[in-house]
Order: structure tokens, then sequence, then C-alpha cells
């Protein structure tokens, strides 16, 4: 059984992750804050008496299905929406702090190579909120969370053919998108280089 | 022939050093994505913190709610607080459950009712062999009854 320290640090580990990822699966910061705040309370309240070593596999499996649904109710909300669009609600600014929402970067580094990491990642980000549905999922559990094929099936709740069949197409995809846009290996390994530098 | 499975096999080379530059990309990107999420802004960290220090005292209460039943061995009272916690969560559902079953006990009884006093309809009595005065004859009963004797 997990103890409350133990998931808290599990959690303070894959939060910001889990965050970024369901950013990129939803497309709205506030909707994927609620989204990880459900599937950390879900992982919490249901379970709370599994071993450590099970939570990450747990927490990205209920991580998915609150994506899910999150579509699913956006569907319904979606219809009543555009129904009722002629009520739209403005949205006024006064009260919001830049500073609040500001991403903050290292400033070790030149500012080029900052400007320059800054304007890779967008590229990525963008290639990525391209892809379909399945194959960012794909993508995200077996590269970035670094899951087996098997893991990845689990939670994707599909074979693992099916697993590697997305995958493929997802790296193929993201890898001539960012071709595409100029972007090749050598530049990568330079600004992750670079980023490794400065922290050293 | 000969030349044409040689260019198979360059083709075949050519898709697999492709396909392993594309995956190192993709592991590249990956590892540039994962080092940006660990910078988001203030407010976000804030909100995650938050969640997280929700979470934690959920599991803090199970714990210690386990604990509890495990020291006066009520499991009793376990089940009555799962139930209640359920029946607050599902209070919608339950009602609409009490309010099919009692639509459909209506229906039931009714449907039944009609068989039951089908004896008593005008089309029981029209269809009848006996005029409807014979029906409201109180003596007739008594004279079927000793006519069957």
């Amino acid at each position: 059984m997990a103890t409350s320290k133990e998931l808290s640090d599990f959690l303070e580990a894959v939060e910001r992750r889990a965050f970024k990822q369901t950013a990129y699966a939803v497309r709205d910061d506030h909707a994927a804050l609620d989204i990880v705040q459900d599937a950390m309370m879900k992982l919490a309240e249901k379970y709370g008496d599994k071993p450590v070593a099970e939570l990450p596999l747990l927490f990205q499996r209920i991580l998915q299905n609150t994506m899910r649904d999150f579509w699913r109710r956006q569907k319904v909300r979606n219809l009543w929406t555009s129904l009722l669009s002629s009520f739209g609600n403005s949205e006024d600014g006064e009260d919001r702090d830049p500073l609040d929402t500001l991403d903050v970067e290292d400033d070790s580094d030149e500012p080029s190579v900052v400007l320059e990491r800054s304007q890779t990642i967008k590229l990525i980000e963008s290639a990525l909120k391209k892809l379909p549905t399945r194959q960012r999922e794909a993508f995200v559990l077996r590269y970035w969370e670094d899951m087996d094929v098997a893991e990845t099936a689990s939670i994707m709740g599909c074979s693992d053919g099916s697993v590697k069949t997305h995958c493929s197409r997802a790296v193929h995809a993201l890898a001539s998108e960012l071709r595409r846009q100029g972007i090749d290996k050598l530049g990568l390994s330079n600004l992750i280089s670079s980023k490794l530098g400065s922290r050293s | 022939m000969r030349k044409n499975k040689s260019i198979n096999n360059i083709d075949n080379d050519h898709l697999k050093a492709e396909s392993a530059a594309d995956e190192q990309l993709a592991y590249l990107a990956s590892n540039l994505l994962d080092d940006h999420a660990q910078h988001l802004n203030a407010t976000t960290l804030q909100r995650l913190s938050e969640a997280r220090a929700l979470a934690v005292s959920q599991l803090t209460a199970s714990q210690a709610e386990l604990a509890g039943i495990n020291q006066s061995g009520s499991v009793l009272q376990w089940f009555s607080n799962g139930f209640n916690r359920n029946f607050e969560q599902h209070r919608m559902m339950f009602s609409l459950i009490i309010v099919l079953a009692m639509a459909l006990t209506f229906f039931v009884v009714k449907q039944y009712g009609v068989d039951k006093n089908i004896e008593h309809s005008d089309a029981f009595l029209l269809a009848a062999e006996l005029p409807p005065e014979a029906f409201a004859d109180k003596g007739f009963d008594t004279w079927l009854v000793s006519k069957q004797d």
C-alpha cells in the first residue's frame, strides 16, 4: 500500500508531464488542469491501496480515460454551445497578471539559444497537436513516458500490433513535419546538449 | 532476378535507416518536450500543487477510515458508510429507479386488472348468449348453482 508521502512524491514527479500531455490533447490549459486533478483524485481514491510500483501505469490509464470522458462531455457541450452561441461571454482581462501566466525559462543561456529552443518547442508542440488522437497517445506513452509496447497497449486498450502501427505512423508524421519545418536531428541534439551544458 | 533482389534489399535497408532516423528524432523531440514541461508558469504550478495536496489528503482520509474500521471491527458501519456515500452520489439515479419501478407496477396492475374484470365489461355482456338482465338478476347465480347440482 502506498503511503501519503509515496503518493505525493509520485504525483510531484509526474504532474508536470501529465499536465503538458493533457494540454496537447485537449488544447485547453484550464481543462487540462481539471483533468489532471481528477486523475490524481481518482488514483488516490480507488487505488491508494496499490503498491507504488503500480502507480505509473494506473495513473496513465486513469488520465487517458479522464481525457476520453472530457471529450465525450465536450461533444454534448459543443452542441449546446453552438445552439446558444449568441449568448457568448466576453472575457475581461483586468484581473489577470501577465507574470502569472508567463512561462519560466532558464535565463542561463544565450538569448539566441533560448529563442531558438522556444521556437523549436513550439514547432514540436504544433506537430504533436496535429497528430490523430490515438497516434499522439501512442507516441506520448512510448517515447515520452518511456513505456514498453505491452504497457502502452494495456493503457490504450488495444493490441501490441496496433500500438506499433500507431507509433510508427506518429513518428513518421512527426519527423516529416519537423523536417519540413527545417528541424533535423543535429539541430535538436545541439539544443539538448546546450541545455545540458548550461546546467553543468 | 538477382538484380531485383538486390534492389529490394537496398530499399529495405533504406527504409530501416529512415525509420531509425525518424525514431531518433522522435526521442530527441520528446526529450526537449520533457525538459520544457519542467518550466511551467506559477499559476499552473500552484494549481498542480493544490491538486496533489487534495489527492494526498483523500488518501490519508481513506486510510484513516480503514484504520478505524480495523480497530473497531465494525464491518456493518463500513457498509453503512459506503452505502450513504453512494446514495449521496447517486441520488438522482435512485430517484429515477423508484419512479420507473412505480410506473412499471402501475402498468402491470392495470393490465392485470383489465383481464380480471373482463366479465364486467360491455363487450362481455353484448357477446354473451344470455340477455344483460340475466346478469343483473340477483337470483340467477343461485339458480345456476342449483341447476349444476
